[in-house]
């Protein structure tokens, strides 16, 4: 069994490797640069110069990020409630779907054939099928046993 | 008409900006409350869940031209922890030695057996076929190019033992291929992002599809939801609607791992995301009426949740093509001031996404150790993903609305990433 994890940098090219590192790390600089508005108060706490800090177009608005909280709250009750309300839900539906048994020894008429065909075809170890365009079976083929030479061989039509 | 194209530029910015904000926040929350709710008190997968009862279960393989990974995967599925069951391959047709190899197997385990078919008839009729070939009631089906988790069966069956109106189980696929960026970022938005809106969805109480790669189904559930449909473009998004219309729930099962084989060059990746996007757009085209039927009201938000990212998608790409209109329409001159300089918006947007990254990968590093070093490419993730979300959802509207209907869908052999 080869490893679960495949890691081959080597069948990369160089170039290929180089240039895809390099512009993650271009991408994090651009990913720090727009979060400057964090960075800009601990910056001038760290003593830089307020000047070379200045980049940002406005200060951090710290009222518009106050109104995430209670977004945050709103959605949580939110999910709150209507995972109590599934709950309730499935204490009802449960009790629908037990009703609503489906009866597997109808899955011959399901799929159009007779009960003691698909009985056979279950009990196969290797079987070739036959399918029609519309896809029903048009014949089934198979062994049902391979111990040694091949086992009983059955021809059974759809 | 300058008034209307005021409006609605800035309603399309509002929607660009505030979708993904949003979203971010709806899947941070529901993941988190999923998590305590459900996940934290859990024992982690390597230990072994004890069943009331083990009932016998088929392990459904739909394969087609699988040789190269064909015999790893079934290999793996031999040392599954579970005391009762079978592994049906069905060979869809393969031009190359698939069969044969499945022939020389079968004779070689107890385990296996074998179905052919004699042309290709794409997945959900092999897996149709395979439920069909299965006297049990549970089936767990895994891709021909994937390793499932000792494990992962037992902490399935556990839904369906549990609850009788669980008709699938859906697993957690772990990225192998790691070898590219675009393996790596796909890495975190498997093990991170993807579980992470299954965890939200699951608190909507509706998940929107299972993985088609790993997933567990109650044969009943099947046969009463109708089997998957062969004519569907994603036979597993087409599945998990027809399983929730009627009634059966879709559980998400993170401790029932599978590992799995990625794209990792832009066109299997950009081919991948179509196909996904198309299954996504089938779906909502083709369930709509049902869905928006009262006693379906689970199923709205997911609805609606689709209905406004095909929404964000053409909202951006109207801005796009607007733009160059916008720099010559004198009254927009104020509209179009334009800053590179980060404001609170782009400070915001930043640091959600560095939150939600850090968020998913806390709830998953309990399923993988190391993960953290992925977080160093996952700065690619949000511009990846959002793109590749938005030229695919665009490019799928028409080309399904397009597609002739009953149109069986076969299979092409996916890129598999680089090799060892």
């Amino acid at each position: 069994m080869s490893t679960l994890i495949i890691q081959s940098p080597h069948n990369q090219g160089t170039l290929r490797k180089y240039t895809q590192s390099s512009m993650t790390m271009m991408l994090w600089v651009l990913w720090v640069y727009l979060l400057l508005p964090v960075l800009a108060p601990l910056l001038i706490l760290a003593g830089n110069d307020i000047q070379t800090i200045n980049l940002t177009k406005e200060s951090l608005n710290f009222i518009q990020f106050a109104a995430v909280l209670p977004l945050l709250m709103v959605m949580m009750m939110g999910y709150w409630l209507w995972s109590k309300y599934n709950t309730l839900l499935y204490c009802y539906r449960g009790e629908d779907i037990l009703e609503k048994v489906v009866y597997l020894h109808e899955t011959p008429n399901y799929f159009g054939i007779s009960g003691k065909d698909l009985a056979s075809w279950q009990q196969l170890k290797q079987m070739t099928v036959n399918l029609t365009e519309q896809g029903d079976v048009s014949y089934v083929k198979g062994h049902k046993s391979l111990q040694g030479h091949f086992g009983e061989v059955l021809d059974i039509a759809g | 008409m300058e008034h209307w194209l005021s409006i609605y530029l800035s309603s399309a910015l509002n929607l660009a900006y505030y979708y993904p904000l949003i979203m971010a926040y709806v899947w941070m929350v529901g993941g988190m409350y999923y998590y305590n709710k459900w996940e934290r008190d859990q024992p982690v997968r390597r230990d072994a869940i004890t069943l009331p009862y083990y009932p016998p279960v088929s392990i459904l393989i739909p394969c087609h031209n699988e040789s190269a990974n064909l015999r790893e995967t079934i290999s793996v599925l031999h040392s599954q922890d579970y005391p009762d069951f079978e592994i049906i391959a069905i060979n869809d047709g393969s031009t190359d030695n698939t069969g044969e190899l499945l022939d020389e197997m079968c004779k070689e385990s107890s385990h296996l057996r074998v179905v052919h078919l004699k042309e290709n008839q794409g997945k959900a009729m092999a897996l149709n076929v395979g439920a069909m070939m299965s006297a049990n009631e549970f089936l767990v089906c895994v891709d021909g190019d994937a390793l499932l988790d000792p494990y992962a069966t037992s902490w399935i069956i556990q839904h369906f033992i549990r609850s009788s109106h669980v008709g699938a189980v859906t697993g957690n696929p772990r990225v192998r291929t790691r070898s590219t960026l675009l393996g790596k970022i796909q890495v975190g938005e498997f093990s991170s992002i993807v579980g992470l809106i299954k965890r939200a969805q699951r608190i909507y109480g509706r998940i929107f599809s299972i993985s088609g790669v790993v997933s567990g189904f109650r044969k009943s559930a099947l046969q009463d939801a109708g089997y998957w449909s062969v004519d569907a473009i994603t036979e597993d998004i087409d599945i998990s609607w027809k399983l929730q219309l009627k009634g059966w729930g879709i559980r998400f099962e993170p401790n029932a791992m599978c590992w799995i084989l990625m794209p990792e060059t832009f066109k299997g990746l950009w081919q991948q995301r179509l196909r996904w996007a198309q299954g996504g757009v089938e779906v909502f085209t083709r369930y709509f009426s049902q869905i928006i039927r009262l006693r379906h009201r689970r199923l709205w938000l997911l609805l609606a949740e689709y209905f406004i990212s095909i929404l964000w998608a053409y909202a951006i790409i109207s801005l796009i093509l607007l733009w160059p209109l916008m720099q010559f329409l004198p009254y927009m001159e104020n509209r179009t001031t334009f800053s590179l300089l980060p404001d609170s918006a782009s400070l915001l947007l930043a640091m959600t996404c560095l939150i939600q990254f850090a968020v998913s990968f806390y709830i998953d590093s309990r399923y993988e150790k190391g993960l953290g070093k992925i977080y160093y490419w996952m700065v690619w993730y949000p511009l990846v993903y959002w793109l590749i979300n938005l030229i695919t959802i665009a490019v799928a509207v028409p080309v399904t609305l397009l597609r002739t209907r009953k149109k069986r869908a076969i299979w092409t052999s996916p890129d598999r990433g680089i090799s060892p």
